[in-house]
């Protein structure tokens, strides 16, 4: 199962984090119980050497997501891959 | 400890342009007392009246004259209408200590309806005579979620002559408010409920002044907000257990806080998937922590939620409640706020691409206590 933790915090939200959660509950692997989301406070990792949002998806952060990078990841892993 | 939030709302006679009644109320370091008082008639004169006697009762209160005193000085002081033969304002005072103990002393106003375990409470009340006035006084311990109503008598003559042949009664009024306790014990629901049906009861054309105060007793009413991590970095340790070790409710308002504070005390964080998540990130809790948010967006709204308020009972809050509506309604049920402060520049602000200058944190945090001491409760600001 793969485990998506979104960080809520203040940059990664003005960032479009809120779009990212919901494009994980309205993925279809969400949806069939595949993935697993979590919220998570500041991964403190954004400062300079990652760009917000920031995702970490199976203990590993990527940064700079928008929903299109995150869908891939979820469907096939074909995202910017850190 | 135990203190009380207060909420008020009056109805003028019909087409006066101020109320005939008056509340006031006023702390000391001990109790709190809430005074309401009913001027004879209606209009200017009776409001005058009105504000004088809880003027003249709460000053004294301030200068720590006993309430014996205060009635003494009040039933000599009060005028009597040559015509009418009767004292010029009646009046209510509901004095409430910080170890529970509670007085009330009532002069010629219906009796304070006590909410108590969903049910009514009567008190035995001892009568006195002092300079040919009939003053009723009791003294009773209070419980945690109690209710107290204090009214004039504009209320229960609604619908007098009108709906009804002699007005709705002490009883009837009583037993609605616990009607509407039990469907929702949020004080503002209840006193704006029962107003509204006083207005229609009367065909809104009120024939008297009617003012109903609600008063919620609720334990421990303290609540610490630890924002913004501290400056000295060495100095985590003490702050988290500072903040840790207090007596009252506790709330996070940061990420980085939240996260110092979840790895010095080895406690997780837990955000719920399903609260609202728009304009400010979720809120979640962390066990001895009531409530964790994120940190200058929820200040920022929170000051906007205050700026739109002067009582924080006016304002009505939807559910699901966002971050910064569950912060509000916790400071409202509070006395003191204590903010612990930290000062350690957030590198992540930093970011050009932000969409909007952010303010920074210590601007937030004065607009806040400003906005909350005029709110009533007492503010105090450690920076560290």
């Amino acid at each position: 199962m793969m485990r998506i933790k979104i960080c809520v915090g203040t940059t990664c939200h003005l960032m479009g984090g809120s779009l990212l959660a919901d494009a994980v509950k309205n993925n279809r692997l969400y949806k069939k119980g595949e993935i697993k989301l979590e919220y998570a406070t500041c991964f403190g990792a954004c400062n300079g050497e990652y760009l917000s949002p920031v995702v970490e998806i199976d203990n590993k952060l990527y940064d700079d997501m928008n929903v299109e990078k995150l869908i891939n990841l979820m469907e096939d892993g074909r995202g910017d891959i850190r | 400890m135990l203190s009380a939030s207060v909420y008020m709302k009056s109805l003028n006679h019909h087409g006066e342009e101020v109320c005939g009644d008056n509340y006031q109320m006023q702390k000391t370091d001990e109790s709190k007392i809430f005074v309401l008082s009913d001027g004879l008639g209606s209009g200017i004169k009776a409001s005058i009246l009105a504000i004088l006697t809880t003027e003249i009762i709460t000053t004294m209160f301030e200068n720590e004259i006993g309430i014996e005193d205060i009635v003494e000085t009040i039933t000599k002081t009060l005028p009597v209408c040559k015509r009418r033969g009767i004292a010029y304002s009646t009046f209510t005072i509901v004095q409430i200590y910080k170890n529970g103990n509670i007085k009330i002393v009532n002069y010629d106003n219906p009796e304070v309806v006590i909410i108590r375990n969903k049910s009514i409470y009567q008190p035995r009340y001892q009568e006195s005579k002092i300079n040919d006035k009939i003053i009723k006084k009791c003294e009773l311990r209070l419980e945690k979620d109690d209710m107290l109503f204090m009214l004039t008598d504009g209320l229960l003559h609604a619908g007098l002559g009108n709906l009804m042949d002699f007005g709705w009664g002490w009883e009837s009024i009583a037993q609605y408010l616990r009607q509407i306790y039990m469907k929702s014990p949020d004080l503002k629901d209840i006193v704006d409920n029962l107003i509204d049906l006083t207005q229609i009861y009367y065909g809104n054309k009120p024939g008297d002044d009617a003012t109903l105060i609600g008063i919620k007793c609720i334990a421990r009413p303290k609540v610490m907000i630890f924002s913004g991590p501290p400056l000295d970095r060495q100095t985590d340790r003490f702050y988290v257990d500072k903040f840790l070790n207090y007596n009252g409710k506790k709330v996070l308002c940061g990420g980085t806080t939240g996260n110092i504070v979840a790895k010095l005390s080895g406690q997780e964080i837990e955000i719920n998937l399903d609260r609202k998540y728009k304009d400010l990130p979720p809120y979640g809790k962390m066990k001895n922590v009531e409530l964790v948010t994120e940190g200058v967006l929820t200040i920022k709204k929170l000051n906007e939620m205050l700026s739109k308020c002067n009582n924080m009972y006016e304002l009505k809050l939807e559910t699901p409640l966002d971050a910064a509506e569950k912060l509000f309604s916790i400071i409202r049920d509070c006395d003191v706020v204590d903010m612990l402060i930290g000062r350690r520049v957030n590198v992540f602000y930093h970011n050009p691409a932000l969409p909007f200058d952010m303010s920074i944190r210590s601007n937030l945090i004065r607009e806040l206590s400003e906005k909350l001491n005029k709110a009533g409760k007492t503010v105090n600001v450690e920076y560290c």
